[in-house]
């Protein structure tokens, strides 16, 4: 479930961040990533290897013996390391999180930052040229754009950068003229009054 | 009344008109975890402590808690519509509620909605919950009575205007019943009431508005409610809430306000629990450390506001906010300069001091706090004791002996004191708390049965007539001119030998006797800043012959 992935973000991120700290030392950050996306990739599609790392009827060194004997030579010791140390307290079954807070953490050095466009129709090339260089503006980073077709918004845009969301919609004005029309009843008509 | 269509449909057309569309930009987090009034949000990096969230189903939150990846908040109304996942929004706001005269006579939950199904409640003013204290420079000391209409407290426990006063006693021995006396006791004043009932069950603040109603006195008080039945968050927030009311008149309107927090031993209760839910780490008693500041920075706000003067023309309109030398003098430490520049001008025999309307506000606090077995030395009671200005301590045993108001004098205590107290009144009842602290040790004394000299003897009904007169009924305030009248004939010794099952009888019709034949004497009693033998003379002579004709009625 995306909420229980997200709860997993916050423990995963604490990983995350020494792990990309000491990549960043080694100067391997780009080599890190690949080995983890690989890593998620196997779990996806190994289940028997999801199951390994989330079972808790494994014992933690048995557990540990196993990843060692599979990825010693395969993988940086800096990622295999990582993941004794998560096994250790319990966290093995957080690699796609850990992936994730990686990438994030990537970014936000790299001087980038994740954008979710969502409008009711297409945009075209023009329009999305200039939604980028807006974001780069508002942002002061260089967008990574992702762009959702979403017909529930009736028109315009609502542009999620990081934890900001701008909303421009047509679906949002609609709430907010009716959330004031709903206050005018409250306070009545007020005939002849200015408001 | 009936609208036409076509005028309904121009406010749409205008509003519509007005419409415009705006940007509209916020942090958004998800919620990771809810239940029992609190949540915990993934992301809002930015959000701050005390900053308001809106979540996805329209209810309010309250950051508490800031962690690492995580904040926890209070949510505001209710929780259960909150699911996990649900969209959360910072704001960029503090947390406020409406204020203003729109809430006079309202009862409201701790957020400004009415709870009196008479309709929205509607004011254009909002106050942030929580402020900061008015500093040292923005106050002045204490020195208006703030009359309470009870003969125990007003003559022996005086509390001022800007006071902080607690209340605290067991379980059922009055302290309700003190609070709302005082409230009823400012019908025909200046001062507006706010009872904040907190974690109390709601048959009882029906019963509390119904009696306010009866007498009146929602015309000048505002309720505010979080039940017994309502989120801790609710409960946490409301004595902040029922203070930014009371804020509103003090600050931008000069008035007195009167703010009773009922109680604060449920409020500490509430925020006890909010703070072990969001693993606030548990102290003593498991409150949390800040269960001190919890307090302190509430009734920190309780104050008398600095008067600012202005020198002006005697003729000028009362409402003249501007002074001839354009200076505004700010409360006591200003009162020489202002004195010195009054002097110094040319045409000061045309000239005064005038106060500038809407300034010198108070706000008195009453907060109650409820003890168990009569424990004043546990940890939550005596926090408040170190904060507040004094305590009016209730006791079960004078309960339980007919006492009523049960006040213990002997330990209850009024810092401000005779600061606070019509100077009549202060003459009066001088001594009369040394003299009730004597009776009682003579009283014990007396119990071993032994044969009593006369000094003794009439120490004791002296005493005895003292306490008889002190009982006062449940929602019977007493005007402080009678109070003065009252308190005067028992302690020239007039009651000493009146039967005690009489004293009552003979009390009121005294004051009855007074009101009827003497209506010049209560007006001079009422204006008089000191007992002069001339007053004194004549008041004795009243008693005296009314004491006759009562003795002669009695024996008939």
């Amino acid at each position: 479930m995306a909420e229980a992935f997200e709860q997993a973000l916050e423990l995963a991120d604490v990983y995350a961040a020494a792990l990309f700290a000491l990549a960043q030392e080694a100067n391997r950050v780009a080599e890190v990533r690949g080995e983890l996306e690989e890593l998620v990739r196997l779990e996806q599609t190994e289940p028997a290897l999801a199951t390994f790392l989330r079972s808790a009827a494994i014992q933690v060194d048995q557990r540990q013996a196993s990843l060692e004997r599979m990825f010693r030579g395969r993988l940086s010791d800096i990622v295999l390391d990582t993941l004794h140390v998560m096994n250790r307290h319990g966290r093995a079954g957080l690699l796609a999180p850990l992936l994730r807070c990686y990438v994030l953490r990537e970014e936000h050095a790299r001087g980038q930052v994740e954008v979710v466009a969502r409008s009711a129709v297409e945009l075209d090339a023009a329009h999305r040229a200039a939604l980028e260089r807006w974001v780069a503006e508002v942002s002061l980073r260089k967008p990574l754009m992702e762009y959702v077709v979403d017909p529930e918004l009736i028109g315009g845009l609502v542009v999620q950068v990081g934890d900001y969301r701008f909303d421009h919609s047509v679906r949002r004005h609609l709430r907010v003229a009716r959330a004031r029309l709903l206050e005018r009843s409250d306070r009545g008509l007020g005939i002849g009054t200015d408001g | 009344m009936k609208f036409k269509a076509d005028e309904i449909a121009s406010v749409i057309k205008q509003e519509i008109s007005r419409f415009k569309t705006e940007l509209d930009v916020a942090e958004v987090g998800r919620v990771l975890e809810v239940g029992d009034g609190v949540a915990r949000i993934y992301g809002l990096a930015k959000a701050m402590a005390g900053e308001m969230l809106e979540f996805e189903s329209g209810a309010t939150g309250l950051v508490f808690n800031l962690e690492e990846n995580s904040i926890g908040c209070v949510v505001l109304g209710e929780y259960l519509q909150i699911k996990e996942g649900d969209e959360v929004r910072t704001t960029g706001r503090l947390l406020s509620v409406p204020v203003g005269d729109a809430l006079v006579g309202r009862v409201v939950d701790p957020l400004g909605r009415p709870l009196d199904g008479k309709g929205p409640v509607q004011s254009p003013h909002r106050r942030p919950l929580e402020i900061i204290a008015p500093g040292i420079a923005e106050r002045q000391p204490v020195s208006e009575p703030l009359q309470t209409g009870i003969k125990a407290i007003d003559s022996m426990i005086p509390i001022g205007r800007g006071q902080r006063e607690l209340i605290i006693g067991d379980r059922k021995t009055g302290k309700t019943a003190i609070a709302i006396d005082t409230i009823l006791n400012q019908k025909g004043g200046d001062v507006i009431c706010v009872y904040v009932a907190i974690g109390q069950k709601e048959s009882t603040v029906a019963t509390i508005v119904e009696t306010l109603r009866k007498h009146g006195a929602m015309d000048y008080t505002i309720v505010v409610s979080a039940g017994a039945s309502d989120p801790a968050p609710l409960q946490y927030i409301a004595p902040y809430a029922g203070c930014a009311m009371a804020e509103y008149f003090m600050y931008d309107h000069g008035r007195a306000t009167l703010c009773i927090y009922d109680d604060l031993s449920k409020h500490a209760q509430a925020y006890r629990q909010l703070s072990l839910l969001l693993r606030r780490p548990p102290g003593r008693e498991a409150y949390p450390g800040d269960v001190f500041y919890l307090h302190s920075r509430l009734l920190e706000r309780a104050c008398k506001l600095a008067e600012q003067r202005i020198i002006c023309r005697k003729s000028d309109p009362s409402t003249t906010r501007q002074g001839v030398n354009g200076k505004v003098y700010k409360g006591i430490q200003d009162a020489e300069a202002l004195q010195h520049d009054l002097d110094a001008l040319p045409n000061k025999a045309e000239l005064a001091a005038r106060k500038v309307p809407g300034t010198g506000g108070s706000l008195t606090a009453l907060p109650v706090i409820e003890t168990l077995e009569g424990e004043v030395s546990a940890y939550i009671p005596t926090n408040v004791i170190s904060i507040t200005d004094g305590q009016i301590y209730l006791e079960p045993d004078l309960f339980f002996a007919g006492v009523r108001p049960a006040v213990n004098v002997g330990i209850s205590v009024s810092r401000v004191g005779g600061n606070a107290q019509v100077p009549l009144m202060k003459r009066i009842a001088g001594s009369l708390r040394l003299d009730l602290a004597a009776f009682r040790e003579l009283e014990a004394f007396a119990q071993l049965g032994t044969e009593l000299d006369a000094t003794t003897q009439k120490a004791l009904d002296r005493g005895r007539a003292m306490v008889e007169l002190l009982k006062q009924p449940q929602y019977e305030p007493m005007h402080v001119v009678d109070q003065i009248l009252s308190i005067h004939a028992g302690a020239r010794g007039f009651l000493d030998d009146v039967p005690l099952n009489r004293i009552r009888d003979f009390g009121q019709a005294l004051l009855q006797h007074y009101r009827d034949e003497f209506p010049e004497v209560r007006d001079e009693v009422a204006k008089a800043t000191k007992l002069t033998d001339e007053l004194d003379g004549r008041l004795k002579e009243i008693v005296a012959n009314f004491k006759k004709a009562f003795v002669a009625a009695s024996d008939k």
